[in-house]
């Protein structure tokens, strides 16, 4: 008797305790890095100025915080001092957008491959706003009211509003890929979408508004069974203003439209179902207007399948080219330019169309950086499963080397199919690291094929020295993302603290905003362009900058990775340099400009022959500092 | 006879009957399962050896055609009928079925444990093959295929470090295995390491040259910057196998950094020209096969493979369904078409093996093997206008195979045809590949136009390459008698009658003669 007592109150005292433990886990034992620092408990979601479609706090044209910089305060120390930490922070950011791609089961092409987004600074606040590219029904399911695009206003600390309704932005095409560009010059970074049919273009207006001037500029590219792919604005003639460059992806219609079966489950049919679909080449005529050259240009004698796009001047002459890269046959094409708009096709000859290993890879996704740090440009290209995500290494400005092997640059990219990349230095050590976002296309992967997975999670390769890279998603806290279905990926440093953050589409997912906590003791440098005689946003600019034995170039881009845009404003991590000794800027059309002496961990504002400011700081907003 | 013994009388018939009945049917099922044929020898058939000593404990299990469509044919006239009524879900269901009758037949053998976990990585249930082939290590520790497969499958899921290590296992277990072998190389290659894949790949091409190692080899030097061996390796893969549309490329890649422009340009051009898509992911190559095409033929292999494993146990009947199974599913399957010619060859069933080859020859049409093959089923039935056709046909397929030349040769050498053209194939033989087997025939195409001279010339050649060969030390010494002889009638008479000798007659030389211990000498003949 005195047994079966004691056993009940054995049971009894040990369900307390469990329960107790739960209580104490979650409400005492709740780990304050769990909650970003950079956020008052007072700001979360649902409270003051984040609501969907709410007013935003800030008034337009006006930094929240007032103060620069104001990095890291009360942030916990890094266990790795030497990796940057990313920290899903998404549920605190006011970011709600949910990506859709229109699936319904009819398993259109169209929907594997969407969407795209692009950050920038839409209003000239100094802070980095994010743009959301959506799909939308497809067939006989669309109709009814069909889900938009979606623009976030950056309210500074990682806090954002949806400003859609308001900046008349939300396209309700099936939106595939963005670029950014004053194409008008007047100072405001206007928009381009590349869609499944007619594109878009909006004109910003300069007071957070913008106004849909498609048919007015004549880049509607208006062909209804076009599925489109990335987009740059870039100045092909060096005439001052931004052209535009547009790769297609391939023809689709209802009526074409098939699937294929894979081991008895319908799938989605491969690009090779389809027929291809040349880029298209606009010249902008300075009038507002745009003229179609794709014949006179050479281009349109390309049909592929193309995804992801950048442009770089990568043969070092002082003109912009073009790297589209086809998802399969006939490969990747490298367009050189001939200063004047006329591209020569160069990708086979150059090392570019294909892996090194001589197969033609499913491209997804490019960006352009130099990642040895030897002063030119190299090409990172992310792929199909069964393939590596493939680094070009620029030998001489005419021959590229396949270094994925040699360097690990393919690490983790193997068995997923890679989207969204970037040859950013993401911990500030000097050194561009890799990163690209991962997730299958085909939905229902996961029941036909062990080896790969429908979600998976980014991965980040740090360059070691410009010579190695080392796989560190793990110790960078990227194991601990829930697994998504990545596309388009940006980089920019949304919270001004000094390293770039991540923007993550997913598809048929929530998007996920990164925070990175790089190395403090870490310094950097970021360089805003402004064109006085060339194009206003300083695209096709090249920057060199040299500190001690260290020499870093970039050049500013429109239109990069996976049918995205980010990075208008240059960023340079300088390692323990603590003082920048040179800055070369070389604007289209032959200006250049030369600044000595500038201390590291700051934002300088580069303007076209009048030298530099420290950006939206207060000496800034009343007329710069200049040496 | 009274009714009572006529009764017990009809009542003992009746058991004796059926007694007997039972026994003829036992003795039937016996005969048809067992004394039907001979099993052929295993290694010819290219079985997995790992599990082979197991392959006694047989299980009794009800004969596989049971599980089976209707529609398999079993014995009597060969047929290639597709079974175009297939779905892939049925087709799953009854790979299943057949699994598990192979597992219930041999449940200690690892070969039929292999094909459960080929057929789980046929479905894409990798984990569940995985999972099968650690059991099949289980059973035993160096079971090569298992190993093989468990690599492959880190290497596809880009676990490459995983890949070498079970890889190198596996070359421990079987270091003539290519398979391995190859996927250490690439694993190594995509790790970075191309130091390790020279050092892996370049001794073992040299026993045993493959396209495939010869590409992965340059790749290797090309990453090392040695773009002379890169270029070399390439196009010894080209050699080996002239559609090799990545080898090409590599081979421009090489010639361009060596300043050969004009041979990149070829090289190429020659790469643009395949555009071979089913080198270009699973996409692609469900878009250029259905999938169930891509299904049928996944199965066939199974059944193929699956049929060698019954015919090592001697359950002939369930090998043969089996193959037939594959045949009806993909026609082209050249697996169960060959275990049927053999099987067939070794039952001396000619017309059936013509059968089998002949239609081996329409799939392959630019592979002289079966012509060859045919020409020799021709010639064992003695039809001697049947087997030159084929035999010229092979030559006309594949003009620069040695093995065509020689076999021509051979043929008429030993059916008397024109000298003049025996020494010719014989020479070209041996232009196009100098061995000693060549060497020896060409010894014999000269004795035969009795021309000793130049016989003792390529003899002399042959034992010069394959010293070990008594056959040819033997040839070679009666080419010398009869020179002698030739010169010296007299004295060769002399020593004929003191039974020093030659061994043999003065016909001509027996061609591709079989080595021998090198330890000969004519003391000791």
């Amino acid at each position: 008797m005195v047994s079966k007592h004691w056993v009940q109150w054995a049971g009894t005292l040990l369900c307390l305790a469990t329960f107790a433990g739960i209580i104490v886990f979650f409400f005492a034992g709740r780990r304050p890095e769990d909650v970003p620092a950079a956020l008052p408990a007072a700001n979360l979601p649902g409270q003051e100025g984040s609501g969907s479609f709410g007013k935003p706090t800030v008034p337009f044209g006006e930094r929240r915080d007032g103060v620069w910089p104001s990095p890291r305060d009360g942030r916990k120390p890094e266990e790795n001092c030497e990796l940057p930490q990313f920290k899903d922070i998404t549920r605190f950011s006011g970011i709600s957008f949910c990506h859709t791609d229109g699936s319904s089961g009819s398993k259109y092409i169209v929907e594997t491959v969407a969407s795209g987004l692009a950050t920038f600074d839409y209003d000239g606040d100094g802070q980095i706003d994010i743009y959301f590219l959506n799909g939308c029904p497809l067939g006989a399911e669309s109709t009814g009211e069909s889900p938009s695009n979606l623009f976030y206003r950056n309210l500074g600390q990682l806090r954002f509003s949806d400003i859609t309704p308001q900046s008349a932005v939300g396209d309700t095409g099936y939106g595939l890929g963005v670029a950014v560009g004053d194409y008008n010059n007047d100072g405001f970074a206007d928009l381009y979408l590349s869609n499944f049919g007619p594109n878009v273009l909006y004109r910003n207006n300069g007071d957070g508004t913008f106004t849909e001037v498609t048919a007015m500029s004549g880049v509607q590219a208006a062909d209804p069974h076009k599925v489109g792919a990335g987009a740059s604005f870039l100045d092909m003639d060096a005439d001052g203003d931004l052209d535009l460059f547009v790769a297609n992806y391939l023809v689709f219609s209802y009526e074409r439209h098939v699937v294929s079966q894979w081991r008895g489950m319908t799938i989605y049919a491969g690009p090779e179902r389809f027929l291809p679909l040349p880029s298209i080449v606009f010249r902008n005529e300075g009038d507002g207007s745009f003229v179609d050259i794709s014949h006179q240009s050479g281009v349109a004698q390309y049909p592929g399948k193309g995804m992801g796009m950048v442009c770089g001047d990568y043969d070092d002459d002082g003109d912009t080219d073009v790297f589209v890269n086809n998802d399969g046959p006939p490969g990747n094409f490298l367009f050189r330019n001939n200063s004047q708009g006329f591209f020569e096709e160069v990708a086979a000859l150059s090392g570019t169309a294909f892996a090194g290993s001589g197969l033609i890879n499913g491209a997804m996704g490019v960006d352009c950086g130099d990642f040895d740090n030897d002063g030119r440009f190299d090409f990172y290209v992310t792929s199909y499963q069964g393939q590596f995500a493939t680094l070009y290494r620029n030998l001489d400005g005419r021959l590229f080397e396949d270094v994925t092997l040699a360097t690990g640059a393919g690490e983790g990219s193997f068995n997923q199919v890679t989207w969204g990349c970037g040859i950013v230095d993401l911990d500030n050590d000097g050194f561009r690291d890799l990163f690209f976002g991962c997730g299958h296309l085909i939905d229902n992967i996961d029941l036909l094929d062990g080896s790969t997975s429908y979600r998976a999670r980014p991965v980040f390769l740090r360059n070691i020295n410009g010579r190695r890279f080392q796989n560190a998603s793990a110790a960078c806290g990227l194991g601990a993302l829930e697994p998504s279905v990545a596309r388009g990926v940006a980089f920019d440093d949304l919270d001004d603290d000094g390293d770039w953050d991540i923007v993550i589409l997913n598809s048929r997912l929530p998007a996920m905003l990164l925070r990175n906590d790089s190395p403090k003791e870490r310094r950097w440098l970021q360089i805003q362009l402004l064109g006085t005689r060339s194009n206003r946003d300083g695209v096709g600019a090249r920057v060199r900058v040299v500190a001690g034995n260290c020499v870093w170039v970039d050049e500013v881009r429109s239109g990069r990775g996976y049918q995205s845009h980010f990075g208008s404003r240059l960023h340079f991590g300088l390692g323990e340099q603590s003082q920048v000794d040179r800055i070369e800027v070389s604007w289209l059309g032959g200006g250049r400009d030369v600044i000595e002496r500038i201390p590291a961990n700051q934002i300088l504002l580069v303007i076209e022959g009048r030298g530099w400011y420290a950006a939206w700081s207060d000496s800034a907003r009343v007329g710069g500092t200049q040496p | 006879m009274s009714r009572e013994s006529r009764s017990w009388w009809d009542r003992s018939g009746l058991v004796a009957a059926g007694l007997l009945a039972v026994g003829l049917g036992y003795g039937l099922g016996v005969f048809l399962e067992r004394g039907w044929n001979r099993p052929a020898p295993v290694e010819m058939l290219g079985l997995n050896s790992g599990g082979a000593d197991e392959n006694q404990r047989v299980a009794e299990v009800a004969p596989l055609g049971d599980i089976l469509p209707k529609a398999v044919p079993g014995f009597g006239e060969p047929q290639i009928a597709r079974d175009s009524n297939v779905k892939t879900e049925a087709l799953k269901a009854e790979v299943a079925r057949v699994v598990e009758h192979l597992l219930a037949c041999f449940p200690e053998n690892c070969d039929a444990l292999e094909i459960k976990a080929r057929m789980h990585d046929w479905l894409g249930e990798t984990e569940k093959a995985a999972e099968t082939w650690r059991q099949c290590l289980q059973k035993n520790r160096h079971y090569v295929y298992a190993q093989v497969g468990l690599a492959n499958l880190a290497a596809s899921r880009g676990d490459f470090q995983n890949a070498e290590s079970i890889a190198r296992e596996a070359l421990a277990s079987d270091p003539a295995n290519f398979q391995a072998r190859a996927i250490l190389a690439q694993a190594l290659l995509n790790q970075g390491r191309p130091q390790e894949v020279v050092v892996v790949l370049e001794a073992a091409l040299q026993q045993d040259p493959r396209s495939l190692g010869y590409y992965l080899l340059g790749q290797a030097f090309f990453q090392l910057g040695d773009y002379e061996k890169a270029r070399d390796s390439y196009r010894k893969a080209t050699q080996l196998w002239p559609d090799y549309a990545e080898a090409y490329h590599g081979l421009a890649q090489s010639c361009f950094r060596l300043n050969l422009d004009s041979e990149a340009a070829a090289a190429m051009e020659k790469f643009r020209s395949f555009g071979k898509p089913e080198q270009y992911s699973q996409r692609l190559r469900a878009g250029t096969k259905s999938d169930e095409e891509l299904m049928r033929e996944g199965a066939a292999a199974l059944y193929a493979e699956a049929g060698r494993i019954y015919l090592l146990a001697e359950r002939h009947r369930d090998a043969e369904v089996l193959w037939n199974r594959a045949l009806q599913l993909d026609p082209s399957n050249r697996s169960a078409l060959q275990s049927m010619a053999f099987v067939r060859r070794k039952e001396g069933r000619w017309r059936e093996t013509k059968f089998y080859l002949s239609h081996l020859a329409q799939l392959e049409p630019q592979n002289p093997s079966y012509s060859l093959e045919i020409g020799r089923l021709w010639e064992g039935l003695a039809h001697w206008g049947e087997a030159e056709k084929a035999f010229r046909h092979a030559l006309t397929i594949a003009p620069k195979n040695a093995d065509c030349y020689a076999a021509l040769a051979e043929f008429l050498l030993a059916h008397g045809g024109d000298q003049k053209e025996i020494v010719e194939l014989a020479q070209e033989a041996v232009r196009l590949r100098p061995i000693a087997k060549h060497h020896a025939l060409l010894a014999a195409a000269w004795i035969n136009a009795n021309d000793y001279p130049s016989a003792k010339v390529s003899l002399e050649k042959a034992v010069e390459l394959a010293p070990e060969s008594i056959l040819y030390r033997q040839h070679y010494n009666e080419v010398l008698a009869k020179l002698r002889e030739m010169q010296d009638p007299a004295a060769e008479k002399q020593q004929e009658s003191s039974g020093l000798a030659k061994a043999s007659g003065q016909g001509p030389v027996p061609s591709g003669g079989e080595s021998a211990p090198s330890n000969s000498s004519s003391e000791k003949r």
